[in-house]
């Protein structure tokens, strides 16, 4: 095993965690708050580590940079639609979290 | 075949219809609905897998994406009807019939020659005559023109159909909820950057997997997003969109019927032409079938309305 299979392994193995820990958080969290930042915490971080990870081993510059912009597109829409996700939840339940905006 | 390939076709394998059978058994309509859209893209990772991309695009664009939204459109207007479960028999019946079928596909599949290379040989050799570099593009618009030109005439007769079916309440013109602030931003940045890759893809439709069907599909789901949002109004029927509707059709018949007036087949393209032929034809296609299915979606979705609809259920 070369110095850059190890590296690209690590960072995947990181990737996979956030997911797991991401997907735990999701099922485990008591509340919408919690368990968006769960899921946002997989999308930017696991999928950011797996993007690294992919991009150690990638063939090419050009390969590298597309790994790059779906990253960036799924960071924009997760963030997007978590905002979303949160801004109905509130509209529903105000009350649900004691720490939000009151 | 890696110990790592098997176990992603494995789990591929083992989640599709784990998910079907989730989106059936579903406690209500809306998980049922998400549970689809799971199931859209896991196929079409499937599909990707099975190396089958153009497949995979048109899965994940079509079958996932767009009709997932139209089913969540639809659903206020569904939901009401169906809190009556259906008879024992009835599903009994529905089911049967679905395992008939399911058979009847799986047996006629396992009795195929386990190893035909099909077409896909005689495609390759004589896809110099057509007028693109990649078979599946030439098998579309060129040695299977035929197909193609009716599915795009059916695409148009459905879109005339959801327009004569469509409730006055729903016709267009009508505005949803004001848009969010970042949902605003987001398609500010959605719009151009969808444009861009349709267009990407109609060009990579000639040498690699893309095409005008994916294009397009990209295209109609940045006009529903603009719809849904409440962006952009339901499209009226003046007179550019009208030709939109048809544009595409109209460049088929005329490029697949020209031949015969030099006394060659129907769709033999001439032969020097071929290709920026076909390109022109894929240009026109994606711009029809973005607009015919955005025509698909009947605006923005009704707001607070169950207990008007709450009388049709007994």
């Amino acid at each position: 095993m070369t110095l850059q299979e190890l590296a690209a392994a690590a960072l995947l193995f990181a990737g996979a965690f956030f997911f797991l820990a991401g997907a735990i958080g999701l099922l485990r969290f008591p509340d919408p708050c919690t368990r968006i930042h769960a899921l946002t915490k997989a999308d930017n971080l696991g999928l950011g580590f797996v993007v690294l990870g992919l991009a150690v081993e990638a063939p090419s510059v050009v390969l590298v940079a597309k790994l790059g912009v779906i990253w960036v597109l799924v960071l924009v829409s997760s963030s997007l639609s978590s905002q979303l996700i949160m801004g109905r939840a509130q509209a529903r339940a105000p009350r649900t979290d004691p720490r939000g905006p009151t | 075949m890696s110990l790592v390939d098997w176990t992603l076709d494995g789990v591929l394998a083992a989640l599709l219809p784990l998910i079907a059978w989730g989106v059936v058994t579903a406690a209500s309509l809306d998980k049922a609905i998400m549970l689809f859209i799971v199931l859209g893209f896991v196929s079409a990772l499937a599909w990707a897998r099975l190396d089958a991309i153009d497949v995979a695009l048109v899965e994940a664009a079509v079958g996932s994406g767009l009709t997932g939204a139209l089913l969540l459109s639809a659903l206020p207007a569904i939901q009401p009807r169906l809190r009556r479960p259906s008879s024992l028999a009835r599903r009994a019946g529905v089911g049967a019939l679905l395992a008939g079928i399911t058979i009847w596909l799986g047996v006629t599949t396992l009795r195929l020659p386990a190893r035909s290379g099909g077409l896909a040989e005689l495609v390759c050799e004589n896809i110099e005559q057509s007028g693109a570099l990649h078979p599946i593009t030439a098998v579309l618009l060129d040695f299977r023109g035929y197909d193609t030109l009716i599915e795009v005439a059916v695409l148009l007769v459905a879109s005339l159909a959801v327009r004569a079916v469509q409730r006055p309440r729903l016709r267009p013109g009508r505005r949803g909820e004001p848009t969010s602030e970042p949902l605003a931003s987001f398609l500010n940045l959605l719009v151009p950057a969808s444009i861009v890759i349709a267009g990407f893809l109609v060009w990579e439709g000639s040498h690699a997997p893309g095409g005008a069907f994916q294009a397009g599909s990209i295209l109609a789901g940045c006009g529903v997003s603009l719809q849904l949002t409440g962006e952009r109004p339901a499209l009226r029927m003046t007179l550019r969109v009208r030709a939109a509707l048809v544009l595409g059709l109209a460049v088929f018949v005329a490029l697949a019927g020209a031949p015969l007036l030099r006394g060659h087949d129907l769709l033999d393209y001439p032969r020097p032409w071929a290709g920026p032929l076909v390109f022109a034809l894929e240009l026109a296609l994606t711009v029809s079938i973005a607009v015919i299915l955005v025509t698909f979606f009947p605006g923005a979705p009704d707001r607070p309305e169950p207990p008007a609809r709450a009388a049709d259920s007994p």
